[in-house]
């Protein structure tokens, strides 16, 4: 009888020390993971995203708060595939925001080389 | 006559409910079902695999694009985890429009730089022209000057 209680007590404290083994601490991959989309989401907002990309740049930030507090409440699971759909969204926003300003300045310069053109084209009959 | 034409409307009855129920149970004993999300995946892929101007001017993206497709497809492969692997072909997805749209920045970029150096030249010749002009009219001048009798030149 005094056995069986005592192995019951056991039981108990190893599923106690088991569940908070568990909860302690994160997995260090998801700390890695959440950590670069912190990242990756703070240099896209540096970025020409906000202007360019702003609706790839909100998805990236949604996610990365919906990682976090997958992350509060131990779902590292959640939280590790949260950062990395964070993670890539932050990164298609910058290259966007990027191609999209390469884009319009490269417009800008075109027009910008046709009316030079256009000048120096009136100059040369002029001084003929 | 009558009862064998009833009998056949019922086996036929009978035998249609059956092939219905064996269909049904197929379709449920192949699970789980592949993903639609990972078929979006490969065919974005394969068809940004095939656009010329991104693979050469995004080869990185491009074979970073790959490998997220593959490692949506290999965790398939080993572990039928639907919500892992339905994450890894959403990632793929994106990693090829990364991919497109660095292919679009470094176009952009080359081109940027072509005009730049277009309009270097363009601002080139409009300077050799002024001065050719400078000159020309100078030189006009001078013979205006040459030409007038030499008593009234001092």
């Amino acid at each position: 009888m005094a056995s069986k209680k005592a192995v019951i007590r056991f039981l108990l404290l190893c599923g106690v020390v088991g569940l908070s083994a568990c909860a302690g601490r994160p997995p260090t991959a998801t700390l890695t993971q959440l950590s670069q989309a912190e990242l990756a989401v703070k240099q896209a907002d540096k970025s020409k995203a906000p202007e360019y990309a702003s609706l790839e740049l909100y998805t990236a930030r949604e996610q990365l708060t919906a990682a976090q507090q997958a992350m509060n409440r131990n779902d590292y699971a959640e939280a590790r595939r949260l950062a990395e759909r964070a993670l890539v969204n932050a990164q298609l926003a910058e290259t966007m925001g990027e191609a999209a300003q390469a884009r319009q300045v490269a417009t800008e310069l075109q027009y910008s080389v046709e009316s030079l053109r256009r000048e120096a084209d009136q100059q040369a009959l002029r001084s003929r | 006559m009558r009862r064998t034409f009833r009998e056949y409307v019922l086996l036929g009855l009978v035998m249609s409910t059956v092939v219905g129920m064996s269909l049904v149970g197929l379709a449920c004993s192949t699970i789980p079902a592949r993903p639609v999300a990972l078929e979006e995946a490969r065919t974005a892929y394969a068809q940004v695999q095939q656009d010329p101007q991104v693979a050469t001017n995004a080869p990185v993206a491009l074979r970073e694009a790959e490998e997220a497709v593959r490692r949506a497809e290999q965790t398939w492969e080993q572990d039928k985890n639907v919500r892992e692997v339905d994450n890894l072909a959403a990632v793929a997805k994106r990693r090829v429009e990364v991919a497109r749209a660095a292919a679009e920045k470094k176009m952009a970029q080359d081109e940027l730089a072509q005009l730049s150096a277009e309009r270097e030249r363009v601002l080139l010749e409009a300077r050799t022209r002024e001065a050719e002009r400078a000159q020309r009219e100078a030189d006009q001048a001078y013979q205006q000057v040459r030409s007038v009798p030499s008593g009234i030149r001092y």
